[in-house]
């Protein structure tokens, strides 16, 4: 007979689908069973028990019924360990996050525990909530974070980010950036600013990454190299339909 | 297992295509089906080739309707200055039951969902802007929305016969002065209804969310968190 464990622990909400009159089947990130899906029984219904708690992006407790022959689990309960105060209430904040928790979902496996990439989420999460005056620069910052979780650690140096004249290269093979003179196999050229500036997202603290300030110009291109990147190292499995609605989004936002 | 009858089959295999409904669930409706009447089978199918023949959706609000422009939209009765927002033609009947609510419709035909690959551009958001002022540009808005009604029900026998026209007059156009947004409370809700606040932040028109909170008969002490907080910013003097 298949074991059957009740596991307690806390958990990212990564994404939500409708399943039969009033269920939903739940992708969460946990801290001690890595991703998993679960089905919330009744969590449509407007007196569900599990309320808000299984929104996308929520940071929640959950208990749950664990049976490793099946591949869909049994939600018990789930209450919040932290609310947001301002996520939900701006636009740019929620493309952001479900922009976190899309990539989060797409590159990792199935019941991998990795608490470090847990821990890294919530963080991000939170700081998006809190942060008044510049949460673009997060976006980045957690795509170059959760790579270097996954093993693909941008390699920056010191030496080479300050041989840099007016223009370099990112390496989309490590990482790193280098001279003009010294160009990579698989590169992407950049300006000077935009290169550092890749480079301090790439080694800074989450609390040092939010001080920064880019013009609109250097910021759209580091988010061209952190993109191209990623995409270097998982391409087929880099999310493509949040990025399509949030550009219709950022067109209104514009206007 | 299959059936021995190639016609069991095949609508075993037709059924199961329907959301929710899996195979074994199929299997036992057409057991059922093979049960009754005939008559019944055929009201049946007739019903199904109706809906797809004879519901069309409103040209104005986009729900699914007999006749368009629908009995809503052509009622004299009908306030003219309030239009409120819904995802779908299911949800403009729950509001309808409540009888608290005279003015116009706009059915979006889904909501903003980043993680379903679902923009601004697949909804009717674009119309509702034109509805507010016809000089909105046209754009790609609606492209994706569906044509044809969906599994929603089509408006009840009740609401037409008191919204029916009382003469070939259209009603006089009317500024629209506010906007309610009765979408659902959550990611994809909050996402659509910020969407709509910038889209139509600069018209002169007010816009507001019907309330979220605890629901009648709940309790207290079992809300979570966010709701709780939902609940305590939208309170009211008594």
């Amino acid at each position: 007979m298949a074991q059957r464990d009740i596991v307690r622990t806390e958990a990212v909400v990564l994404r939500g689908l409708d399943y039969s009159e009033s269920s939903r089947i739940v992708t969460l990130l946990t801290r001690e069973r890595g991703k998993i899906a679960v089905l919330a029984k009744g969590a449509r219904r407007t007196k569900s028990k599990f309320g808000a708690t299984l929104q996308p992006m929520a940071h929640t407790q959950v208990v749950f019924y664990y049976k490793p022959t099946r591949s869909l689990q049994m939600l018990s309960e789930s209450s919040h360990v932290s609310t947001y105060r301002t996520l939900s209430d701006d636009l740019l904040k929620i493309t952001l996050g479900l922009r976190m928790v899309e990539l989060t979902d797409a590159l990792l496996s199935d019941e991998n525990p990795q608490p470090s990439i847990f821990e890294l989420l919530v963080a991000v999460l939170h700081r998006l909530d809190a942060e008044e005056e510049r949460p673009r620069v997060l976006w980045p910052f957690f795509q170059l974070r959760l790579a270097e979780a996954l093993g693909v650690a941008p390699a920056i140096r010191r030496d080479r980010v300050e041989a840099i004249d007016e223009v370099g290269w990112l390496s989309l093979a490590d990482g790193g950036v280098y001279p003009i003179d010294a160009r990579p196999s698989t590169a992407r050229k950049a300006s000077r600013t935009a290169l550092r500036a890749y480079a301090v997202i790439a080694r800074a603290r989450l609390s040092a990454v939010r001080r920064m300030h880019m013009e609109p110009e250097v910021h759209r291109t580091v988010q061209e190299l952190v993109d191209a990147y990623l995409r270097h190292h998982f391409d087929e499995s880099i999310p493509d339909r949040c990025r399509t609605v949030l550009a219709q989004l950022r067109d209104v936002a514009a206007s | 297992m299959q059936f021995t009858s190639e016609s069991v089959e095949t609508l075993v295999e037709e059924l199961a295509k329907l959301p929710t409904i899996g195979r074994k669930t199929a299997q036992r409706l057409t057991n059922h089906v093979l049960k009754m009447p005939r008559a019944e089978v055929e009201a049946l199918a007739s019903a199904l080739v109706d809906v797809k023949d004879q519901v069309m959706q409103c040209s104005t609000c986009f729900v699914v309707t007999d006749q368009d422009p629908c009995p809503i939209c052509s009622s004299h009765r009908r306030s003219r200055a309030t239009i409120c927002v819904v995802e779908e033609s299911s949800d403009l009947l729950a509001i309808e039951r409540t009888g608290d609510y005279n003015g116009l419709y706009h059915v979006l035909g889904g909501v903003i969902s980043p993680l379903d690959g679902v923009g601004p551009d697949d909804l009717r958001i674009r119309e509702l802007a034109q509805r507010i002022d016809p000089s909105f540009p046209d754009g790609p808005s609606g492209d994706g929305a569906p044509d044809a009604p969906s599994s929603d029900a089509a408006p009840d026998a009740d609401a037409s016969d008191t919204d029916a026209p009382e003469g070939d007059d259209a009603p006089e156009p009317v500024p629209v002065e506010e906007v309610i947004l009765a979408v659902n409370p959550n990611v994809e809700g909050d996402t659509t209804a910020y969407y709509i606040a910038q889209l139509l932040e600069p018209f002169d028109v007010a816009l507001t969310r019907i309330a979220r909170g605890l629901p009648i008969g709940g309790d207290l002490e079992y809300a979570d968190e966010a709701t709780l907080a939902r609940a305590l910013e939208g309170r009211g003097a008594v």
